[in-house]
């Protein structure tokens, strides 16, 4: 039974670093960059770009083809939630950012599957990266369609509630990152873990029939967790738009 | 107790508390849901997605649980 440092050596064909952070020094401050989360990203972003632009070239409204189907039902189907959850006049400006974290989301769970790279959601600067993307989107949506009349809903309906709409306030998006993450990196280490598990052929039989059970569960588990985090955001600008009684 | 001894005990109770939560709330929230069908076929579609956001929602601490589990087992080696 191999060890989990070991099994990770024996699986880095492509060379990344160990335990990789690149220092940089600005000015006075101290930067710190991980090359296989940026790498990936970008990889990621190039899938994306390519299948989006590959999928509408061309596109036709009475005889759909092929990949353009697609992108049309992940269109209404984010359509159908954001109309669900606020009136549609004020999210049609949401509809755009939620349907581009649904795919990016959905395609860097599902990159980390392939067997030598791995997620860039894996890494907890990525998602802390769009969980504060949706901080800001409260925000904004809140203080466009209600003025600062927003900030009232703090200390509604007693002025004692004020912490505990705070902490809520601040918990939107550590529960939404730490989701994420733990889902994706508990996922991917997991996998390393079962490849060593039966005996020293990592390469050939230890443990390969069950990693596979697990990259199989592993699929649904990247689409449920894009899928939620989606649904979250439009909940919380939804909540932070409606106007109630 | 050495650090090793003490982390990996820490590990494996993070992992069975966290699954023994996702066990019970997953357990109560799919008995809910097939209730739910059982008594009115025609909203399977609503509850269905709910009973998923739910199951999602619930996960996510059991989650953290095991990513903490996970930085301990490195440290097992002492």
């Amino acid at each position: 039974m191999l060890s989990l440092e070991h099994v990770e050596e024996q699986l880095n064909i492509w060379g990344w670093p160990h335990n990789g952070s690149w220092e940089l020094l600005v000015g006075n401050t101290h930067l710190q960059f991980n090359p296989k989360t940026l790498i990936m990203t970008w990889i990621t972003m190039a899938v994306v770009i390519i299948f989006v632009v590959a999928a509408t070239r061309g596109m036709s409204l009475r005889k759909p083809k092929g990949a353009q189907n697609i992108v049309e039902m992940i269109w209404e189907f984010i359509r159908g939630l954001v109309n669900d959850n606020m009136d549609p006049k004020k999210g049609a400006a949401l509809l755009s950012i939620v349907v581009t974290y649904f795919i990016f989301i959905l395609f860097s769970n599902l990159i980390g599957l392939v067997p030598t790279l791995s997620s860039p959601t894996a890494d907890y600067n990525t998602n802390l990266g769009l969980a504060l993307c949706t901080f800001l989107l409260i925000y904004i949506f809140g203080i466009r369609y209600k003025g600062l009349r927003y900030f009232k809903h703090y200390i509604t309906p007693f002025v004692f509630f004020l912490p505990i709409t705070i902490i809520e306030d601040l918990s939107k998006p550590i529960t939404l990152t730490f989701r994420l993450y733990g889902n994706i990196y508990a996922g991917e280490v997991l996998l390393a873990v079962l490849l060593g598990l039966l005996g020293g052929w990592l390469h050939v039989f230890g443990g390969f029939v069950t990693s596979v059970i697990w990259l199989a569960f592993s699929i649904f588990v990247g689409c449920i967790q894009a899928f939620i985090f989606t649904m979250l955001s439009i909940v919380y600008v939804s909540q932070a738009v409606s106007e109630e009684h | 107790m050495e650090v090793g001894a003490g982390a990996a005990l820490g590990a494996a109770l993070a992992v069975g508390l966290a699954a023994l939560g996702a066990g019970i709330g997953d357990g109560l929230v799919s008995s809910a849901a097939v209730s739910g069908i059982a008594r009115q076929p025609e909203a399977k579609g609503n509850i269905m997605t709910l009973m998923f956001i739910s199951v999602g929602l619930i996960e996510a601490m059991p989650i953290i649980g095991v990513v903490i589990a996970f930085m301990l087992f490195g440290k097992v080696g002492g």
